[in-house]
């Protein structure tokens, strides 16, 4: 009896200071940020940043008249061609995005593919939240139904990022977030012709604010990581060529050269990504 | 015996995991949620008393947005703001630098005269003042919301212009250091579509 009182003692004083070694280290994390907004005190304060899931992005992006183009679309037969686990996670990114658009534009067939494909590479990245056989299932058995898929393709994405962030994996959250990003923006610059001072160039301009934060996360998350990593510094790079949007005048959203410059550019970058 | 210490680990080890997780838990009010949905840019965090939380997001034009806080029990009055951030670049004065100018002949009417290879006639140099400009970066930020204030418990907007905005939880001090988990909500609704509702 004795020697279960000393067990249970011993695995309390274990319990406690684990949890206050992870106190600690949400308290160090707390610590690292700082934020530069002037007039405002915002000492000991943690910041974070968000950025728009693709399924967010692409209602945005349909209400502005976007269109769906299964052409530019990345084949989901490729999943298998992605070998170490950051390409892998980049090809989730895209395919995440790729389910988003079909999803947002109710093309179920398109759906399922890509949530074939996201699953095989989820499943090789080991996240266990998100793409299980459950879900497959649901999204088998609901293929006509529009409003279910648009649903368990955002739950499935969302449950990664959250199974992500609980389980600190930041630099796959980067990179998934960050080719997935840039996924989006390819399918929608490139799926129809975009007239100047449409709706669709607005929202194309407005994807300023999300770089930003894009940006802004990547350099707090990966400090030391942000000069040297190729996808990192590629997100700096569109967002240096976004940032030349807040020299325009008030009543010029994005001028013809700034959406070449801009698109060329996001094509190239997709280029990389998808021949990796 | 060896079971029951089994058990014990069991017990611990899942009471140590738990402790550490904040989005499978919901400390909100269902009545707050309304027909938004959550799943794009909401957080959750752990966060200590005495601590503040700015969570930068993006709105998007065309869309209703509604946000709000919750926490534990235990961190007692958690309040929070929304702020708009302004950013904007501004023409500034940089620095004067001196420059040599060349002086070239003139005639009578100030038209240049050319010599036999068509080139001006340089007749001497000045120097003058060339001035650099440069921008500044302004930032600045204003309070659209704060729940102390407020009649409603969460912040409701029809957004017509993207943008990004900061909502900022403020979990007050306590006399003795406490942990907790917060909520920060943010639920999007589409104003033209009638697809897609949660």
């Amino acid at each position: 009896m004795r020697f279960i009182i000393s067990i249970v003692i011993v695995l309390f004083v274990f319990s406690a200071c684990h949890r206050e070694n992870g106190d600690k280290k949400a308290k160090e994390k707390l610590e690292l940020t700082r934020d530069n907004s002037v007039g405002v005190d915002v000492k000991n304060s943690k910041v974070v940043y968000r950025v728009p899931t693709p399924i967010e992005f692409f209602m945005f992006y349909r209400g502005a008249g976007g269109a769906f183009n299964p052409e530019i679309l990345l084949s989901p037969s490729t999943a298998s061609n992605y070998l170490s686990t950051k390409n892998k996670a980049v090809a989730f990114g895209m395919y995440a995005s790729d389910l988003a658009y079909s999803a947002v534009f109710a093309q179920n067939q398109q759906t399922i593919s890509y949530f074939e494909a996201s699953k095989v590479l989820a499943e090789d990245l080991g996240f266990t939240e998100g793409y299980g056989e459950e879900l497959m299932q649901r999204f088998k058995s609901n293929l006509d139904n529009v409003d279910s898929l648009y649903h368990l393709s955002a739950d499935s994405y969302w449950n990664v990022l959250n199974f992500l962030e609980d389980q600190d994996k930041t630099t796959l959250l980067s990179y998934i977030t960050a080719a997935g990003w840039v996924e989006s923006l390819y399918l929608a610059f490139n799926a129809k012709e975009v007239n100047t001072k449409s709706d669709l160039m607005s929202c194309l301009a407005d994807q300023q604010y999300v770089i930003e934060n894009l940006d802004a996360y990547l350099q707090e998350m990966h400090k030391n990581e942000t000069d040297r990593d190729d996808i990192f510094l590629m997100v700096r790079k569109l967002n240096e060529y976004y940032a030349e949007l807040y020299n325009n005048p008030d009543n010029v959203i994005m001028t013809r050269v700034q959406f070449d410059s801009i698109k060329s550019l996001v094509n190239r970058s997709r280029e990389s990504l998808v021949k990796r | 015996m060896r079971s029951y210490i089994i058990f014990l680990f069991l017990i611990l080890g899942v009471l140590t995991v738990r402790a550490q997780r904040c989005d499978d838990k919901d400390f909100c009010d269902k009545d707050l949620y309304g027909e938004y949905d959550y799943r794009s840019q909401s957080n959750y965090a752990q966060v200590y008393t005495g601590d503040t939380v700015r969570v930068k997001v993006v709105v998007y034009s065309g869309q209703n947005y509604r946000i709000f806080t919750c926490a534990e029990r235990r961190l007692k009055d958690v309040f929070f703001r929304v702020i708009y951030p302004e950013k904007r670049f501004k023409r500034a004065f940089k620095e004067i630098k001196k420059k040599q100018v060349p002086i070239y002949e003139k005639d009578k009417d100030g038209n240049f005269l050319y010599d036999e290879n068509g080139d001006r006639i340089k007749t001497g140099t000045i120097f003058a003042n060339d001035t650099v400009w440069g921008r500044d970066l302004v930032t600045s930020e204003s309070v659209v919301y704060d729940s102390r204030e407020a009649e409603e418990a969460y912040w409701e907007a029809s957004i017509h212009k993207t943008r990004l905005i900061i909502i900022e939880s403020i979990i007050p001090p306590f006399r003795k250091k406490r942990n907790g988990c917060i909520q920060i909500m943010v639920g999007r609704k589409y104003k033209n579509a009638s697809q897609f509702r949660r």
